[in-house]
């Protein structure tokens, strides 16, 4: 206050001090800074969470459908056998049962040629069987490609010819106009070069894959017709695609002319230069016969045919014991045949070199579903539909193959549609050599079609009714759904790029593109279990396949989530202790001068990159841990007894000795103490091991006596002499001698006699508590449920006590000061811990095999009934363990987490306010007792939101879990098997995943609910921290 | 440990200069209006050269006093003089600051409270303790009072209660709060606050009450209350209180210790302190010439 205000008459001037205009700009700029720059962060963070949203959408959205016209497509005079068309879907092959085989334009229908197969100018066309996916793919050049489907059709005389259908593709580069001469070349007449139509085909315009309108034009005359295409990418380049059909090749079967009801094949193509290797055919005759025609197959270098050498004909026929056979199916990995009756009989047989052997128990296709029979379920599923219920009995009408040839997909005559895979059951129930494991909805008529998808595990299926459905068979997704047909629907292309080509009961074709991207995704499939194929039940599980469409995709987020879960709680099982006992270390009781050096290399210790904890962690943690894994869970339980220990000793000693520990020799003594803890385990741990967990890894069971369980000899008894916790928990290898007597496999080590031995020791800790509250109980009374309990032997009568008392007054010789007195009271204390343990060990000694024969028994292959509580543990239910585990995250991740806690906690210690301290104090509470009634209370909050943001940091936390968890996605806590993160997921996979695969749509779900875990935690954190600083305030 | 250290002011040297009082001397035959007996003032505290130093300041100057049992000592003196350090080293709450160290000998009753093996925390139990800033806990009314109570292994709830009852009757608060023992104690007023902090240290039945500046937060009325509370308490206890208000040490105090820049100047009877000092050092002070 320089300026004296002016006492003169004048009016005063306001703005007699001039603010800087500088003054005013800079607040005007910051202002205006600031807030832009809110503003872009929540728009950054809205934007990230809109593009992940938007990136997400597709997965849950439905499928588009359209109807491409055919106006020119005409019907064949027979009944369609079949229809297939290249992956284009721009050339269709219908074949009907008069052996005409007709190839017209997928996009307008007009024929381009039709011919009558030469094996049944005389025949009737019986049976027919293509495979769904190409058998050879042959590239002439890069112009020029053929992609060939094996097909099999067997004629009314019993004939069985074997040939394909072939889809040409060329590519040619031409001018829009080309010059005669260009046209000559390629083999197509300048006067063929016309216009046919131009068309814009409707799902490439709903679509956005292929947002360009081609051209399509049909060139050339006769057999040499084609459609040609114009390429979008490209204006020179159009592809120009043909179809044929060839049966060059006769089967000689034993038939006797009877007619063919249905036929199989499966090829085994040499894959580098797609020659047929080996091809099993399979055929049933009207009169029941079931034959099977092995053959090694070679190419003629003349014809460029293939010819056959038969290696084995296997006639089946006589293990058909009931029904009439009516469909043959032959895995293509060539060991497995599947023939099924009319009725419902399955019968599978087994490949055995050149022979083909039944498998049994021969399953019933109609047999009851949860004790309702199988027509009961069906009409109960369609009239959930909305459909009638079905009469009459059921008839198989469809069997096939999925793809991949795992699950056997089985339609009948009620619309019921079942698929079969081979596996083990969960459940108890008597597992065939297939089992029924999936129901899928039924039609409204009677199954006409199941046609494969080729691409992906799904399949389209119509039925009498008119109804074409296409369903995905893992996630169940039905998406397609439409009557495209008055009359039955009785035959269908494959499902190739998003359509297919049906054939109604009138000759007609109906092609319908579908865009369903994602089918293979549901809620159900994120969240829920599914029954994968061979797998033994319905399991969360996650495993993304992009390669092939062979195996199914797996995309449960529930193992990953769990994975998440459990990296951030070991982590915090790690952190939290070490954490926060060390904030209230630092806040409340380390010296300051000390308090100035910890605190910041703490915060130094939380700039170290995850990636070399991770690396540390994985690299160098987990082989050391490996072998001294006991020596560690020895530790865990000896450190802190330790501390305990000395830190009850420390309180023992006089004031006049406490007073001469300095700061540093305090901490010196931490040091040693955590040093002797880490020694003592490492001298303990081995034996423990040896003595709960005895190896048996090199052990010959002929080392033990398979009956009394004991050595058979001193050198046996020396090489089971050690221990081994890692074999023991790594799922157990087959234990030869008493595995083999009925064929059950056990873990190892189950038939040592140390069985009892980890038992006993687990209830040592029980029994010595109870039987030191027992004897207090015994001489001082107690109470039991706040009910008072009588002394057995009251003071009055016996004063143990106060015995004790005088001897150690006596030993101690009457001195009260200096350091013997306290010596003898350790020593007192520590002779009545001991012998109160000893007493504990009988005792637990005695009862605990009693108990554990009691809970834990099993049955063992030779002994009989054993009790094992090991079984339990590291049984093949039990504990597990694998290198890189979730103890070793927690340990690395719990480091990475420290910090953080660390530093969050001790702040909300110390802002608890000193006059709180000296409250208690000067109320005669020790700094221990303030600290856990004041401090720890006021600040609680803050520490709960320390540990939340450390949980958050720990479920984001990426390379450690990449590195260190080892990515298996296992369901279960178990601390010695790894995990699988959602951020470690999308770390190693969204590389791999292409652009607008549902694989990679899937990883932006993984991290938009990763997202919503740490926002969730953050917002928890922050909350509870306002609750906290509004407390504070008031204080 | 930073508002514990806060009276710790530095205190500029000077000439150490004997004083040695005789309170047999100079206790007054009838106190301030007490009706006590000569009988039963005998000292409870006894302050023997005492010297304590914070790192290089020297903060208290060879004190020598005694402070008799059942009576009001009042500590005056202007800021920084260490009377509020004087009073913590009777309850050991210095210890806490780092760097501090002391001389000569406190005795409480015939225990020389800095004895190697004294135990602070029952020499603490002792001396109950009412700050200047009132510093309830953030619990509830019941619990702040039983604190003490709590921490020494006292567990009978009827007997808590009991000390609850008789601890918040003797402050006068239990007609005011009896029927919210269980709100959260940070709720209530100021004065309520630092009639609970007294009640919270009386409830440990302590021998001698250390108030350091008890009423300077609080106001007027608030004030008389405390002031009325503390010639309560002292048929009970020894209360040794630090004030700035030179009124209030007149109203409560049986008896005035004046100490200037660490050293005690004098102490006396409160009257004769007041009206007839013997220093004029003291005479200036109190008649607020200087300080």
């Amino acid at each position: 206050m320089t300026d004296a205000p002016q006492t003169s008459g004048q009016p005063q001037k306001f703005n007699a001090r001039q603010v800087s205009r500088n003054v005013y700009i800079i607040d005007f700029v910051a202002n205006v800074g600031i807030r832009v720059g809110g503003v872009f962060v929540v728009l950054a963070v809205l934007g990230m969470v809109a593009y992940i949203i938007w990136e997400v959408k597709p997965l849950f959205s439905p499928p588009a459908q359209g109807m491409v016209a055919m106006e020119g497509a005409r019907p064949t005079p027979g009944r369609n056998m079949l229809v297939a068309c290249d992956e284009y879907r721009r050339t269709v092959v219908r074949i009907d049962d008069g052996g005409n085989a007709q190839v017209v334009s997928a996009l307008t229908g007009e024929k381009l040629h039709e011919a009558r197969l030469e094996p049944f100018k005389d025949a009737g066309l019986t049976a027919l069987w293509a495979s769904a996916r190409s058998t050879a793919t042959i590239s002439a050049s890069i112009e020029a490609s053929t992609s060939e489907h094996l097909m099999v059709a067997g004629s009314s005389t019993g004939e069985i010819w074997q040939g394909r259908i072939s889809y040409d593709a060329s590519y040619l580069r031409l001018p829009l106009n080309p010059p005669d001469d260009l046209l000559q070349r390629k083999g197509i007449s300048p006067a063929e070069w016309k216009e046919i139509r131009t068309l814009e085909t409707p799902e490439e315009q709903a679509t956005k894959e292929a947002s360009y309108a081609p051209k399509v034009l049909m060139v050339g005359s006769g057999d040499r017709r084609a459609v040609i295409e114009h390429l979008p990418n490209d204006f020179q380049f159009y592809r120009m695609m043909g179809a044929r059909v060839d049966l060059p090749r006769k089967l000689e079967f034993p038939t006797d002319g009877a007619a063919i009801v249905d036929v199989g094949a499966a090829v085994e193509m040499l894959p580098e230069h797609d020659k047929p290797y080996e091809l099993i055919t399979g055929a049933i005759t009207s009169k029941g016969r079931v034959l099977l025609k092995i053959e090694n197959m070679s190419i003629n270098p003349m014809s460029d045919e293939w010819e056959g050498e038969e290696a084995a004909l296997v006639d089946l026929t006589r293990y058909i014991t009931a029904g009439t056979p009516r469909f043959i199916r032959i895995r293509t990995q060539r060991d497995q045949c599947v023939v099924v009756t009319e009725d419902g009989k399955l019968y599978t047989f087994k490949r055995d070199k050149r022979d083909f052997v039944p498998e049994f128990p021969v399953d019933d296709v109609f047999k009851a579903v949860e004790n309702k029979s199988w027509i009961e379920h069906v009409n109960a599923q369609r009239t959930g539909r909305g459909f009638a219920a079905a009469t009459g009995a059921p008839r198989v009408t469809c069997v096939e193959f999925l793809i991949g040839d795992i699950t056997l997909l089985i339609g009948d005559s009620l619309g019921g549609l079942q698929g079969w895979f081979s596996t083990k059951l969960n459940k108890d129930a008597p597992a065939g050599p297939l089992n029924r494991t999936r129901i899928h909805s039924p039609g409204a008529g009677a199954i006409a079609a199941i046609v494969m998808a080729q691409t992906q595990k799904s399949f389209v299926i119509t039925d009498e009714s008119g109804l074409v459905r296409a369903i995905h068979n893992t996630s169940e997704r039905e998406f397609f759904n439409e009557k495209v047909a008055p009359g039955a629907v009785r035959a269908c292309s494959p499902l190739k790029e998003e359509g297919f080509i049906a054939v109604a009961g009138d000759g007609r074709l109906h092609h319908w593109w579908v865009h369903a991207p994602h089918v293979d995704v549901s809620l159900g499939v994120l969240i829920a279990p599914v029954w994968y194929e061979s797998y033994p039940g319905p399991v969360n599980h996650w495993e993304s396949t992009t390669g092939s469409a062979d195996v199914e995709s797996k995309y449960s987020l529930v193992p990953l989530i769990i994975g998440t879960l459990k990296g951030g709680l070991y982590a915090l099982l790690v952190a939290i202790p070490l954490a926060l006992l060390g904030a209230v270390y630092t806040s409340e009781f380390m010296h300051r001068k000390m308090r100035a050096v910890v605190k910041p290399s703490m915060e130094i210790m939380a700039s170290l990159p995850s990636v070399v904890l991770g690396f540390l962690a994985a690299m160098y943690f987990a082989p050391e841990a490996a072998p001294r894994m006991p020596t560690l869970i020895v530790a865990a339980f000896v450190c802190p007894g330790f501390f305990l220990l000395y830190g009850w000793m420390f309180q023992q000693l006089p004031p006049s000795i406490v007073s001469r520990f300095t700061p540093v020799v305090t901490t010196v003594a931490l040091f040693l103490i955590l040093m002797a803890g880490l020694g003592v385990s490492s001298l303990l741990g081995p034996r423990f091991e040896q003595v709960l967990f005895p190896a048996v890894e090199s052990a010959d069971p002929a080392l033990v006596d398979a009956r009394t369980f004991k050595p058979v000899s001193d050198e046996a008894a020396r090489r089971l002499d050690t221990g081994d916790f890692r074999s023991w928990t790594s799922g157990g290898a087959e234990l030869a001698q008493p595995a083999s007597v009925r064929g059950e496999t056990l873990p190892r080590g189950w038939w040592i006699p140390g069985g009892h031995t980890l038992f006993k020791f687990l209830m040592w800790i029980p029994f010595g508590l109870l039987l030191a509250w027992a004897l207090k109980v015994f001489f001082a009374g107690g109470n039991f449920f706040s009910r008072p309990i009588k002394p057995v032997l009251p003071p009055s009568v016996f004063d143990l006590p106060s015995i004790l008392n005088r001897a150690r007054g006596a030993i101690s010789g009457g001195r009260t000061a200096g350091l013997w007195p306290v010596v003898v009271n350790v020593g007192f204390s520590l002779a009545g811990v001991a012998v109160i343990g000893a007493l504990a060990f009988g005792v637990s000694s005695l009862l605990s095999p009693m108990i554990e024969g009691l809970l834990f028994n099993y049955s063992h292959p030779t002994a009989g009934s054993v009790a094992d509580f090991r079984r339990f543990v590291t049984g093949p239910e039990g504990w597990k363990y694998t290198q890189t585990n979730s103890l070793i995250v927690g340990f690395a991740m719990g480091f990475a987490v420290i910090p953080i806690i660390y530093s969050i906690a001790e702040d909300a210690l110390s802002t608890v306010p000193n006059h709180m301290r000296a409250a208690s104090l000067a109320c005669g509470a020790s700094r221990w007792q303030t600290t856990v009634r004041i401090v720890i209370p006021a600040a609680a909050s803050g520490i709960f939101s320390a540990i939340v943001i450390g949980l958050g940091r720990a479920v984001g936390e990426t390379m450690i879990v990449v590195m260190a968890a080892g990515g298996t996605p296992v369901m279960d806590m178990q601390p010695l098997v790894g995990f699988r993160s959602l951020s470690a997921a999308i770390a190693t996979e969204i590389a791999e995943a292409a652009d607008g695969s549902t694989h990679r749509r899937t990883l932006f779900l993984a991290g938009l609910v990763l997202f919503l875990m740490t926002f969730f935690m953050s917002t928890l954190a922050e909350f509870v921290r306002m609750r906290l600083r509004k407390k504070l305030n008031r204080m | 440990m930073n508002e514990i250290a806060e009276t710790a002011l530095p205190v500029e040297n000077r000439p150490d200069k004997e004083i040695k009082l005789n309170l047999a001397d100079s206790l007054p035959k009838n106190g301030n209006g007490s009706g006590h007996d000569s009988a039963a003032t005998e000292s409870i505290i006894r302050v023997k050269d005492f010297n304590l130093w914070y790192g290089k300041s020297h903060a208290l100057k060879n004190i020598n006093i005694e402070f008799p049992r059942n009576r009001v000592t009042a500590l005056i003196g202007p800021s920084g003089c260490g009377k509020s350090t004087l009073l913590r080293s009777i309850n050991r709450m210095n210890d806490l600051i780092d760097g501090i160290r002391y001389e000569g000998q406190i005795l409480l009753g015939d225990q020389d409270i800095y004895a190697r093996d004294q135990d602070v925390i029952q020499l603490r139990r002792h001396c109950g303790m009412v700050f200047q800033k009132t510093n309830p806990f953030p619990k509830s009314i019941f619990e702040n009072v039983i604190y003490a109570r709590r921490i020494s292994g006292e567990n009978n709830k009827r007997k808590l209660a009991e000390i609850v009852e008789s601890s918040l009757k003797r402050t006068a608060l239990w007609d005011e709060v009896h029927t919210r023992l269980h709100e959260n104690a940070t709720a209530m007023s100021g004065g309520q606050q630092q009639r609970l902090c007294i009640a919270r240290a009386i409830a440990n039945e302590p021998d001698v009450l250390l108030m350091d500046e008890p009423c300077s937060a609080l106001d007027p009325i608030a004030t008389a209350k405390i002031e009325e509370l503390i010639l309560e308490l002292r048929q009970q206890f020894t209360v040794v209180i630090v004030t700035h208000n030179m009124q209030q040490a007149a109203r409560v105090a049986d008896y005035t210790a004046f100490m200037y820049l660490g050293q005690l100047v004098e102490m006396g009877p409160t009257s004769e302190m007041f009206l007839k000092p013997k220093l004029k050092q003291t005479e200036d002070y109190i008649t607020g010439r200087f300080g």
